[in-house]
């Protein structure tokens, strides 16, 4: 496949009809999963119509944003319940939300910055935080990149709360640098040296990011400067493409330059988030085989795709608990390269694990719902009839 | 693999299935390699306690309340006696199975809980890693193509440091119960042409056989006796988990709970150091000897670790600060039981604590080059001679 009919937008026909396997494929990678009548409504939009809506829902956003920022309010927060309670809130959204994307989106960021509670001490901090890569989250990446150089728990995590002159920023400069932007393997010491030197002044000040200009090294650069620097560089676009591809195209394939080219040259021109996942979803790409069930569904996705099919509500403390335990404790990445994933989801023990979670919320559903499950799952896949726990726990259902 | 398709499955009945797994158990005795078991002793553990040296004058002068004499103690030799709790630890240096590893620690100890704890759960006293030591071998023991489970932490506690991977997702179960299935799931038929789900697939088959063969050890082990401890509790799980076979290579347990742990006495120590090392003793003798039944003890090897030990002391309220070096135990059948080093000289001290003279990462060495076989290098950023402590 030529790039730019890769990129070109899926028009149904006789060799790749749209079809219920497809519109599901939509719903699960653009959002966590569906439930039927989501799956009718994308069948008859058709797929161009229901990217439209997963982009720009038709729906009261603002109602569920003023109850779900109510639940969040830093008053609602207790510094002893810890970061669990902020990311125990974000489940609820997830669940709840009418607008999927965005908070899939919201993790993709999360898990591409990788700020672990677990570093940063303080639950309102890392509210904040992902209060910032929300709002950001199918916003501009140039613009969340400043947001994130100021961000108190980013700044925390990466060992930058107080920098000094004589102690530059370097673990924060090397994660702009080789995490953040360019990439790995492409900036030299000395270049991460340089960009640290840029940074000194740059603390958080009870809670707030603070500079202190009589911190900063007169010498160098501002960080400001290092940010455009990096955001001019086009490793930088190549690398938010590559991530953004592996999230929502396919994670078993590394693509060639030539297909992520196009993508990477536009998106460093505007930096725009929303574009580059229109194009993405819209793309012959993301309906073809080459994308079709090529990621597995990491803990949390596995858990609401059960939950949104049988429009059965979650117990975010209890969900919390049992994701963690199968890997994935949400605003706590193990590692500031964020979770592995792909097929480190799935071992001996989390199997076992993602089949009891799915049996506990079979169980918790009602009857007539559970019965719903296996015509809107696999319908393609699976010609013969299973119970909805055999269903889910089908090694095509790890599979998104 | 188990011989189990869809239809056996769906044929036979659930205790037809568990049978078939039991057996299967059986057919493949010890297909696995060797087995390392760590336990963190959380709090810093009184090592001048522990290993007591009761002909030392200096100990006697220094410890006015909390000292052991010579009628307290269990004498194992060279002016040495353990604690009067550890009486399993006795019987099973007597029996060959215990090596008492003496001044362990590395250079300057940091005297700090959650920095000492770091530095031992890392192996990197000077720049904390991301990752635990065990986290990396899991990490390096385990293809991310396999599905295999390297590494457990059995505890009620958060999973410690040591067993964090970059890229495993490492189980924590507080009971053999938390891996079984709670309704039997439909075994995959293989074959399918999208690679990711037959990967999905084998992976899932091997997880329910897991699962099935840990439930027939569940039902059909006979009484073994552990005492009631949750540390008992979570030898017994590990002991289980031996027994189902699924490839484990290492287990992590603790005792002493969350920072700053049961090991950490400033204050009436003696009966919290009393309590705390009888559950150590009794637990370690009790797993030992459930898996000596099934000749698995030659398979297993235990150590101990704890951030660090204490200061000689004693600080006016019958309790100690925070010390330096301190003995780690090793156990199991292939253990050279015994002392090992030379108690380290109290007329010696580094600020009032025992100095080290053998690196801790030597210890850590010993486990990956010689026990479970894997090069300690990558996993600890530098060679470290290990010891010759197995037989």
């Amino acid at each position: 496949m030529f790039a730019s009919d890769a990129w070109a937008p899926y028009q149904p026909g006789a060799g790749r009809p749209w079809d219920l396997a497809l519109a599901a494929h939509l719903l699960r990678r653009a959002g966590f999963g569906a439930n039927w009548s989501q799956l009718r409504q994308a069948l008859a939009d058709g797929p161009q119509a229901a990217v439209d809506r997963l982009l720009a829902p038709p729906a009261d956003l603002e109602s569920f944003e003023r109850r779900a920022s109510a639940l969040e309010a830093p008053s609602e927060i207790s510094e002893s319940a810890g970061a669990g309670e902020c990311a125990q809130l974000w489940l609820y959204r997830m669940r709840e939300t009418p607008w999927p994307l965005l908070e899939k989106m919201t993790l993709f960021w999360h898990n591409y910055f990788a700020v672990a509670a677990e570093r940063v001490g303080k639950a309102c901090l890392m509210a904040q935080h992902l209060r910032l890569l929300r709002r950001n989250a199918l916003g501009r990446f140039d613009a969340m990149l400043r947001d994130i150089s100021r961000d108190p728990a980013t700044l925390i995590a990466l060992d930058a709360r107080s920098t000094l002159k004589a102690k530059p920023p370097e673990a924060f400069a090397a994660a702009l640098l080789d995490l953040y932007t360019l990439g790995p393997g492409l900036s030299s010491a000395s270049d991460v040296r340089e960009a640290a030197r840029a940074f000194t002044g740059w603390s958080v000040l009870r809670d707030e990011f603070h500079y202190r200009e009589s911190e900063h090294d007169a010498g160098a650069k501002s960080g400001d400067e290092v940010v455009a620097t990096v955001l001019k560089n086009p490793a930088t676009a190549r690398r938010v493409v590559r991530r953004l591809y592996a999230w929502l195209v396919s994670e078993t394939e590394s693509p060639d330059d030539a297909l992520i080219a196009p993508l990477a040259e536009s998106f460093a021109k505007d930096y725009d988030i929303a574009k580059l996942t229109g194009v993405m979803l819209r793309s012959n790409r993301f309906f073809s085989a080459a994308s079709y069930r090529q990621r597995v569904k990491s803990p949390v996705e596995y858990a609401l795709s059960i939950a949104t099919a049988l429009d059965a509500p979650v117990a975010p403390a209890t969900l919390y608990g049992q994701l963690a335990r199968l890997g994935q404790r949400l605003l706590d990445p193990p590692t500031k390269e964020g979770w592995a994933g792909g097929r480190r989801w799935l071992n001996r023990y989390t199997i076992v694990g993602r089949s009891n979670l799915a049996a506990a919320l079979l169980a918790a559903a009602k009857p007539e719902k559970q019965e719903r499950v296996p015509e809107l799952l696999l319908q393609n896949e699976i010609k013969q009839e299973l119970t909805p726990y055999a269903l889910v726990t089908l090694p095509e259902f790890h599979l998104s | 693999m188990m011989p189990l398709t869809r239809r056996t499955l769906l044929m036979a009945p659930a205790a037809g299935w568990l049978m078939q797994a039991a057996q299967a158990a059986v057919d493949h005795p010890d297909p696995y390699g060797t087995v390392l078991v760590v336990l963190q002793l959380a709090g810093g553990n009184d090592g001048l306690n522990t290993v007591v040296p009761y002909q030392d004058d200096q100990y006697a002068r220094a410890r006015s309340t909390l000292r052991l004499g010579a009628g307290q103690v269990l004498k194992i030799g060279a002016g040495l006696g353990f604690h009067p709790e550890l009486r399993g630890f006795a019987r099973l240096l007597q029996a060959g199975r215990l090596a008492v590893l003496q001044g362990v620690g590395y250079p300057h100890m940091h005297r700090d809980h959650n920095i000492g704890m770091r530095n031992w759960q890392t192996a990197s006293p000077i720049a904390a890693g991301q990752t635990g030591w065990l986290g990396r071998a899991a990490d390096r023991a385990s293809d991310p193509g396999s599905g295999n489970v390297p590494a457990v932490f059995v505890g009620e506690i958060a999973q410690p440091l040591s067993i964090r991977a970059r890229q495993v997702v490492v189980p924590a179960i507080a009971a053999a119960e938390d891996w079984t299935l709670a309704a039997s799931a439909a075994v995959p038929d293989a074959g399918r042409a999208n690679p990711l789900a037959n990967f999905a697939a084998r992976t899932s088959t091997a997880a329910f056989a897991d699962a099935c063969r840990l439930d027939a050890v569940l039902h059909s082990s006979g009484p073994r006796l552990y005492p009631q401890f949750p540390l008992a509790q979570s030898f017994q799980t590990v002991a289980r988990l031996m027994r189902a076979e699924m490839g484990i290579r290492i287990f992590l347990v603790e005792l002493g709970g969350p920072s700053p742990g049961g090991f950490d006495n400033h204050s009436n120590q003696a009966g919290n150091h009393a309590a705390i090392l009888r559950e150590l003793s009794e637990s370690v003798a009790a797993f030992c000897d459930d898996l000596a039944q099934d000749r698995l003890l030659d398979r297993m090897l235990l150590m101990t670790y704890s951030e660090f030990g204490r200061q000689l002391t004693e600080n006016g309220r019958h309790g100690t600060g925070h010390g330096a070096a301190a003995p780690v135990f090793l156990a199991g059948g292939k253990v050279k039981g015994g002392l090992v080093g030379a108690h380290p000289g109290l007329s010696d001290l580094d600020d009032d604590a025992p100095k080290p003279h053998t690196d801790f990462r030597a210890v850590y060495a010993t486990a990956l080059d010689r026990w479970l076989g894997m090069p300690s290098r990558p996993i600890l950023g530098q060679d470290f001679q290990p010891l010759d402590v197995l037989g």
